[in-house]
């Protein structure tokens, strides 16, 4: 799936003005987002990793223009967009749709259903005759598992998954090119989870979607993703082909992120390695040289003074660290396999 | 593993009134012995947390909440106890932690003022000693430098801090067990791996029983002895972590276990999912047993609600009409997807 890229990412920035004291100056600048780049193909889904406050939402955000960046480039099918006014957005947003974790508080309590996608089609002037907006509609809510009688329905008469699936529905309303989601199935129930995610991946093999998909679960990452991105305190530390990231991983960040994650086997206990100690550095104030030094366990002098550049290693396989190197990798994994 | 510390049995829990009461929980009978660490596990609206909640008698003087059956501890049934022994026993003998540890934390009190309190409460200790053992309960939770933190407020602490700050406060009157609400959900996976780890260190050094309570599975499988999955209130199946696991007897246990995309498995096409949701048991709960209009197995037997039956192994308990052969191939096809 390497076709021509259908966005581009350069060195993307977002700093946010801390502001205190009567005058509401600017007395310091949080940057979520630190000069990161990559670029998605057509028809690829990248996802991206991270905890909380690394920056993955910021970034989603700013390559969806619901924020501006700072500084840096978005191209998106070849066109900058990351410093277009919102009146030049506006064709753009039929392009890009945006699926967030909470489909509750994305959706109008007031409204049906039909009325939600309606408006979608209208808003973009794709809508017909009432007639064809009605099929156009049912045909929606089949494509996402629903029945079309739902259109009639209130969103507090369905359950989380159900809203979720009007919430892609609505999304597609408009024939995106792109879709960004953030966290898309961090709210609902496992066993719903897995319908979710079979959904979307079946809408992005029929419809050839492009995706940015945002997460903090590996596991969900894995399942969706062509190529994933590791974010830590605004940079992205490691890039990977999915499969490469789960067998190989070059960061430390990354190999203990995987080590931490859980395995439903209790036979698995212990797969760990290390554990890493303490919590993320605050943003407003990161370490210097490579940001995760203060609790790599490969750690040097290098560490602290050099911030690490992000370099192939392997074919399409990216890190930034002074000791990315494979061998370190293969133990990590056959660690985390067995 | 020998002592029972605590016995339930057909614990009850309605929630309304007379005919439109619904049944949160019914009939639920489990033991905890001292030391042991049971997960309850399932869906959001199972009833675990009520059920935690009713043994912990929390929802004891909600108006509204109606409970019925035996709570055991220590030879004394909770449930027809006075509010002032129940509250001898809460905080001293049983804690419990939550999902958000600003429920737990006043932000307006010190953090070691919220400790010292309860040890004042439940305890004789001096001033002075109160601070020590303050100082000594956050070191033991993994509070760096806890003597120059004592003075904190708690929006001072990280999420993973406060966690572990609350479960400070937890211990300080010493408990024989421990409620935990899903005390990691709203936690990275790095900083949940931490606090997992500092929970089995404590029972191992201190002989604390756990009810821990958790949607995720692979949390589970890292911490559990025993395992009870509930579905729509009620109990489906119990064992060992192991047995349930290895060889999960129930539909639903089985699904769940199916439809993570965990790391220790191959990455398929199509996640496996539980078709439908789970039901809302405000608006009554299915005929026969709960879990009929979604499990692929249903037969006509299952329109009676099937009583939990021993699979032979251990105290390996399921509530399904499933004949053992049947039960046996739900586990061989999980295997043939792991």
């Amino acid at each position: 799936m390497t076709h021509a890229p259908l966005v581009t990412v350069s060195d993307l920035r977002k700093s946010f003005a801390i502001r205190a004291g009567l005058m509401r100056r600017v007395r310091d600048e949080l940057r979520a987002v630190d000069g990161v780049s990559f670029d998605i193909g057509q028809g690829e889904t990248l996802g991206l990793v991270g905890e909380s406050g690394c920056g993955k939402s910021t970034l989603a955000r700013c390559v969806a223009r619901l924020a501006e960046p700072t500084s840096g480039s978005v191209r998106f099918a070849g066109d900058e967009i990351a410093h277009l006014t919102s009146r030049r957005l506006r064709p753009l947003r039929r392009s890009i749709q945006l699926i967030f974790q909470d489909p509750m508080a994305s959706l109008n309590p007031r409204k049906r259903i039909g009325t939600t996608l309606r408006d979608a089609l209208r808003f973009q002037g794709i809508a017909g005759t009432r007639a064809r907006e009605t099929s156009r509609i049912g045909a929606l809510l089949e494509q996402v598992g629903l029945a079309p009688s739902y259109a009639d329905r209130m969103p507090r008469e369905l359950s989380g998954g159900q809203r979720q699936r009007v919430v892609i529905a609505r999304a597609l309303a408009v024939e995106p090119r792109f879709i960004v989601a953030d966290e898309p199935v961090s709210a609902l129930d496992v066993s719903v989870q897995a319908q979710i995610l079979n959904l979307l991946k079946d809408l992005k093999d029929t419809l050839g979607l492009t995706m940015l998909f945002i997460s903090h679960d590996l596991g969900v990452v894995r399942h969706v993703s062509d190529r994933i991105g590791v974010m830590y305190l605004g940079k992205l530390v490691e890039l990977a082909p999915a499969d490469a990231l789960y067998e190989t991983p070059l960061h430390p960040y990354s190999r203990a992120l995987l080590a931490a994650v859980p395995l439903p086997d209790p036979d698995a206990r212990g797969h760990h390695g290390n554990v890493i100690e303490g919590d993320i550095p605050t943003p407003l104030n990161p370490p210097r040289g490579c940001r995760f030094h203060t609790r790599c366990p490969l750690a040097q002098e290098i560490c602290v003074k050099t911030e690490p550049v992000l370099t192939a290693h392997a074919k399409g396989h990216f890190a930034a660290c002074h000791f990315a190197s494979a061998e370190h990798g293969v133990q990590a994994t056959s660690k985390a396999v067995n | 593993m020998t002592k029972v510390l605590l016995e339930v049995d057909s614990l009850t829990v309605r929630l309304g009134h007379a005919d439109s009461a619904a049944t949160l929980v019914e009939e639920l009978s489990f033991s905890v012995a001292a030391g042991e660490i049971l997960c309850i596990v399932g869906e959001s609206g199972c009833g675990k947390t009520v059920t935690a909640r009713s043994v912990i008698g929390l929802n004891r003087n909600e108006p509204g909440f109606h409970t019925s059956g035996k709570i055991m501890f220590d030879g004394r049934n909770l449930l027809t106890l006075d509010e002032p022994s129940m509250r001898r026993i809460r905080g001293a003998r049983m804690s419990m932690i939550f999902q958000d540890p600003m429920s737990s934390l006043n932000p307006l009190h010190r953090i070691g003022t919220q400790i010292e309190e309860s040890l004042a409460i439940h305890g004789d200790l001096g001033r002075r000693e109160r601070r020590e053992r303050t100082v000594e309960l956050l070191s033991q939770v993994g509070i760096p430098d806890a003597r120059a933190r004592i003075d904190d407020y708690p929006h001072q602490f990280s999420g993973g801090m406060r966690q572990r700050a609350m479960i400070a406060l937890a211990l300080a009157g010493n408990p024989d067990l421990l409620i935990a609400d899903e005390p990691t959900t709203a936690l990275d996976v790095t900083t949940q791996k931490q606090i997992l780890t500092l929970l089995e260190r404590l029972r191992n050094d201190y002989g604390m029983a756990v009810i821990f309570i958790t949607h995720d599975l692979g949390v589970v499988a890292e911490i559990a002895d025993r395992v009870m999955v509930m579905y729509a209130g009620k109990c489906v199946e119990s064992g060992t972590v192991r047995e349930v696991f290895h060889a999960p007897q129930h539909p639903y246990t089985a699904g769940l276990l199916a439809s993570i995309p965990a790391l220790n498995r191959p990455k398929l096409p199509r996640l496996q999912s539980i078709r439908g949701a789970p039901p809302v048991l405000s608006e009554g709960r299915p005929e026969g047993c709960a879990f009929q209009p979604r499990c692929a197995h249903a037969f006509d037997a299952c329109s009676t609600e099937p009583p939990m039956t021993s699979t032979g192994e251990l105290d390996h308990l399921d509530r399904c009409w499933l004949l053992p052969a049947q039960k046996r191939h739900l586990a061989n096809a999980m295997e043939v997807n792991a």
